[in-house]
């Protein structure tokens, strides 16, 4: 579990998050959703200490991360996994030595050990047997999915995704969030991921927190979405046609 | 104020750098690997310039001396002091500038702008350590070799000049190659080249691993490094050489 207490994030004059609180379970989806410079990825970012915000607390299953000292940091990071928007995977490695890359660094296991650890990850995201590729000989539904597999291989306790599937068509999309969904459920990790896709959120939305201008405005799930009342959330939820002929059909 | 900025951030930069590596084998796995990648895929390059500016300094050596009392084989003399002292480990530094820092600093931007230096940093990896450390070491190691071949083979471009030309004859250019040689103008040459490979790889790795935006700055933090690298090289030269040979 994750417990974001009073968080501000200032950037010279300008509040970017102002006063986030939010209880992030595990072993569901936890969704941060809101329209492009509402924050979302600058919470991620300081939830994970990419940044550092200018107040609060985030407690990794009641440890102060803040609180911990460099090395004890790293150790924490080591039980994060984080899926970047882009992927982020190492150009000049192959897809093998991305998934194994944490392995290699921080355990003692032979190499029979590390690739059967990262053949089941690859296995698990689907993608067998495409160890010698290089990242630049991937699609992006590929790239996605190693990412995955890298962020899952030292078994986090955390997983954050962001934006998992942008840039990837309809389908490709929801198999990505499926994939994610079944993890989180099969393993028990808090899983957070910062979208502004309503496909996602209402397919594997349990929990989902709408933020607007640094701030957190609304928190349900999937089932209760369609029907909030607050009007930026409405604003964002039938922004696009599709969304609106769904909402015109239901009334 | 943006001087002393750098300045201060470039010092925490190497505070991170000069930590104790994750894995000492990973560690000199990529350290063997950098001192390749800068050092030996250089010596090409290297060993062409080195052997011209020999033969050239040689030539306009001998086209300079008209002066009778002036023995010919001050011109080998001539050749190996320049190459030693000043050509191949100040101008040579100055070359691998613009080739390896020019490299390092994309290859971190890059690494930067896509976000790929934040994946090892989310992992508990110390970026700065793992990436940059290997290439200074390994230039530091490699350096030495290099400006020595360099040295060397300024010497055989002097001696292929005073062949092919016939300014002066070979016995002569001997004579001078070998006169009033001091091992210390060596371990001058050596020192600076020491210094300056950890300039060559810290001061591009520092522009590129701070770098912020997209591939323009990529690129603009590549031509700063290597214009800033160039500076302190040369600031840096006129010092070791009042410290050590005044």
């Amino acid at each position: 579990m994750i417990r974001i207490e009073n968080l501000y994030k200032v950037y010279g004059d300008r509040e970017v998050i102002s006063d986030f609180n939010a209880v992030l379970d595990k072993g569901i989806n936890n969704l941060i959703i809101g329209a492009s410079g509402s924050g979302k990825t600058t919470i991620t970012k300081c939830v994970v200490g990419l940044t550092e915000p200018t107040k609060g607390r985030v407690l990794f299953d009641d440890v102060d991360f803040f609180s911990l000292g460099r090395k004890d940091r790293a150790e924490m990071r080591q039980l994060i996994g984080f899926m970047f928007q882009g992927g982020a995977l190492f150009d000049s490695m192959s897809v093998e030595e991305n998934v194994m890359f944490a392995l290699r660094v921080f355990t003692n296991r032979s190499y029979a050990e590390m690739k059967k650890r990262v053949d089941f990850c690859l296995d698990r995201v689907g993608l067998s047997g495409v160890n010698n590729l290089m990242p630049d000989e991937l699609s992006g539904g590929m790239v996605k999915r190693v990412a995955i597999a890298r962020a899952i291989v030292m078994n986090p306790s955390y997983l954050f995704c962001d934006e998992p599937n942008s840039g990837l068509d309809p389908q490709t999309a929801i198999l990505i969030d499926e994939l994610i969904s079944e993890i989180t459920h099969e393993y028990q990790i808090t899983t957070v991921i910062i979208t502004h896709d309503m496909n996602s959120v209402m397919d594997i939305g349990d929990h989902v927190i709408f933020l607007h201008q640094g701030q957190k405005w609304w928190e349900g799930s999937k089932k209760e979405i369609l029907d909030a009342k607050n009007e930026q959330l409405r604003e964002f939820i039938y922004a696009s046609s599709f969304m609106k002929s769904l909402k015109d059909l239901q009334e | 104020m943006n001087f002393l900025f750098h300045f201060g951030r470039y010092t925490l930069f190497l505070g991170k750098v000069f930590a104790r590596p994750q894995k000492r084998k990973l560690f000199w796995d990529s350290t063997f690997r950098e001192m390749v990648t800068l050092g030996l895929d250089s010596l090409p390059i290297v060993a062409i310039i080195s052997v011209f500016i020999g033969a050239v300094a040689t030539i306009q050596t001998a086209s300079n001396i008209d002066s009778g009392l002036i023995p010919l084989s001050t011109i080998g003399f001539a050749t190996r002091e320049s190459m030693l002292l000043e050509f191949s480990p100040t101008i040579i530094a100055l070359i691998l500038v613009g080739k390896v820092g020019s490299s390092i600093s994309s290859e971190l931007g890059t690494m930067r702008v896509s976000e790929q230096i934040d994946a090892m940093e989310i992992m508990g990896l110390n970026p700065a350590n793992f990436l940059v450390l290997p290439k200074v070491i390994g230039l530091m190691i490699i350096n030495p070799f290099i400006i020595s071949l360099s040295i060397f083979l300024g010497v055989v471009g002097g001696y292929l000049a005073t062949v092919s030309t016939g300014v002066i004859t070979v016995s002569e250019y001997e004579s001078g190659i070998t006169l009033d040689f001091y091992p210390f103008d060596y371990v001058y040459a050596m020192i600076k080249t020491v210094v300056f490979a950890f300039i060559i790889t810290s001061v591009p790795a520092y522009f590129g691993y701070f770098v912020e935006g997209g591939s323009v700055k990529v690129g603009k933090a590549s031509t700063i490094a290597v214009v800033y690298s160039s500076i302190v090289i040369l600031i840096l030269n006129y010092i070791i050489t009042q410290l050590l040979l005044l």
